[in-house]
């Protein structure tokens, strides 16, 4: 082994963590600030959910879970922003639910804000029905009657007023289910709604997640699926509206390159120093 | 120019980044405050959507009296924290749990196990099936203990070790993808939200 790849093997072994933050710091923060542009393929997964959402007619309601709290909205927020729009464009009925405490006011906020783009009234086009403690056991209520698991909405209102919920009293009378998790709230609809109740179940998730849900893909339990910032940026694709998570993506394919570029000479310095 | 609210979240998110170099007090203090303002929101949040509603108001106003029994079994659950008596606390977690497996047990037979095993029947006319087939064959002989992994089985569990080492790399993946979208979003905040405006506004 000659002196140079020596060195090499040294440098490389004994590099400052440090010099690894700094290069994800760059690979980071340089495509946010002069975006390079690169390609986003699109899922069969997530082209499935846009293609199962586009296919609902008019009125139909979509049944949307916000379970997710502010640790994971940098990748669920995104999403959801652009389930929201392509919903409210469809002059879709949209009743959104929580299965945590602190997110009815975040729900509350998307909603209203992408409602009024399109000129959506609250209780008439969606309701925020907010949180309800229980998890399965409000599932399995919602299953008997929707007013008796949520008597008012998140403002207080008597959920029986609003016409947003005529005709919706469980889960058969709703289209579609998407929940946007960042835990097991997903797997908890599938089991309940979906394989019981037979509602069509769609997902969100963070990619830490992905693994987990491509079973329930396979397996037709999921109709489709985003996932992470990825499948964020795909949704905004699909609905020719590109936000951060589009312009998230570059940064995340350079931050990847640079990982594996990492992950690449550590493991050849290692192999190579047991050869010496 | 941003306001107020802005310029605190960008210098605090500054403050936390600053531990990539080295640990400090700044860094500590601002850990130590976050922790606190996280857990005395979250029980604001916990006795404003959970307390209230579902105890207190149907308590107090509606008249609900059998309520009493679950509040009750909620407060001997503290008794843990007692020099005495704390085997009550036995008691709640014992219901829940019960409650929870009763719930559970069905939901998890028709919802999981039995869609789940049904998608591994599948013709194997694909490579994607064949991997299917194979990788669950052989990953659940890996968790066969009542033989030794010897002859025909330990290749088998050997092939599910390899099955079960690349989902947790994908695991892993997915992983290191969630994180840097966390990165990306306090740095895109930083630019775009915070410093650029920032910026722009002193120009």
């Amino acid at each position: 082994m000659n002196e140079r790849v020596r060195r090499w093997i040294e440098a490389v072994s004994l590099l400052d963590r440090r010099f690894i933050f700094v290069a994800i710091a760059v690979a980071v923060v340089a495509p946010l600030l002069v975006p390079i542009g690169l390609p986003l393929r699109t899922s069969r997964e997530a082209q499935a959910l846009y293609d199962r959402v586009e296919s609902l007619p008019e009125r139909a309601v979509v049944v949307l879970g916000f379970d997710y709290d502010p640790s994971s909205m940098p990748e669920l927020a995104p999403m959801t922003r652009a389930i929201l729009d392509h919903l409210f464009r469809k002059n879709l009925r949209v009743i959104a639910l929580t299965n945590y405490a602190q997110t009815g006011p975040i729900a509350e906020r998307q909603l209203v804000e992408i409602a009024a783009r399109f000129g959506r009234r609250p209780g008439v086009d969606f309701v925020n029905l907010g949180y309800k403690a229980g998890n399965e056991t409000v599932i399995l209520a919602v299953a008997n009657d929707f007013r008796s698991a949520y008597p008012v909405d998140h403002r207080g209102i008597p959920t029986d007023s609003l016409p947003v919920m005529a005709g919706v009293h469980t889960w058969k009378d709703a289209s579609l289910l998407i929940d946007i998790a960042h835990g097991a709230t997903t797997d908890q609809y599938v089991r309940i709604a979906g394989a019981r109740f037979g509602l069509p179940v769609g997902a969100g998730c963070t990619a830490v997640s992905i693994p987990r849900y491509y079973s329930y893909l396979q397996s037709g339990q999921l109709v489709g699926l985003l996932g992470g910032l990825q499948g964020a940026a795909e949704y905004e694709r699909f609905i020719r509206k590109p936000g951060f998570a589009s312009a998230g993506m570059d940064a995340q394919s350079m931050a990847h390159l640079a990982i594996l570029i990492l992950v690449a000479a550590g493991n050849a310095a290692f192999f190579l120093s047991r050869r010496r | 120019m941003p306001h107020a609210g802005v310029w605190v979240a960008g210098l605090l998110t500054l403050v936390i980044f600053s531990f990539l170099y080295r640990d400090n007090p700044v860094y500590r203090t601002i850990e130590h405050v976050y922790v606190g303002i996280s857990a005395g929101y979250y029980i604001a949040v916990m006795w404003h959507n959970v307390l209230v509603p579902n105890l207190l108001m149907p308590l107090l106003q509606d008249g609900h009296w059998v309520l009493v029994v679950p509040a009750a079994l909620s407060l001997l659950l503290f008794t843990r924290f007692l020099p005495r008596g704390g085997w009550l606390a036995r008691w709640p977690i014992a219901i829940y749990v019960g409650v929870y497996a009763a719930i559970n047990l069905q939901q998890y037979v028709q919802g999981d196990i039995l869609p789940q095993a049904q998608a591994t029947i599948v013709p194997l006319k694909t490579f994607g099936n064949v991997v299917i087939v194979a990788g669950t064959l052989t990953t659940l002989s890996y968790f066969f203990f009542s033989r030794e992994h010897r002859g025909a089985l330990g290749v088998s569990a050997r092939i599910g070790i390899w099955f079960l080492m690349i989902s947790f790399g994908a695991a892993f993946g997915t992983t290191v993808m969630s994180r840097m979208s966390l990165v990306i979003a306090r740095a895109y905040f930083v630019i775009h939200e915070w410093l650029g405006p920032a910026l722009a506004a002193m120009r």
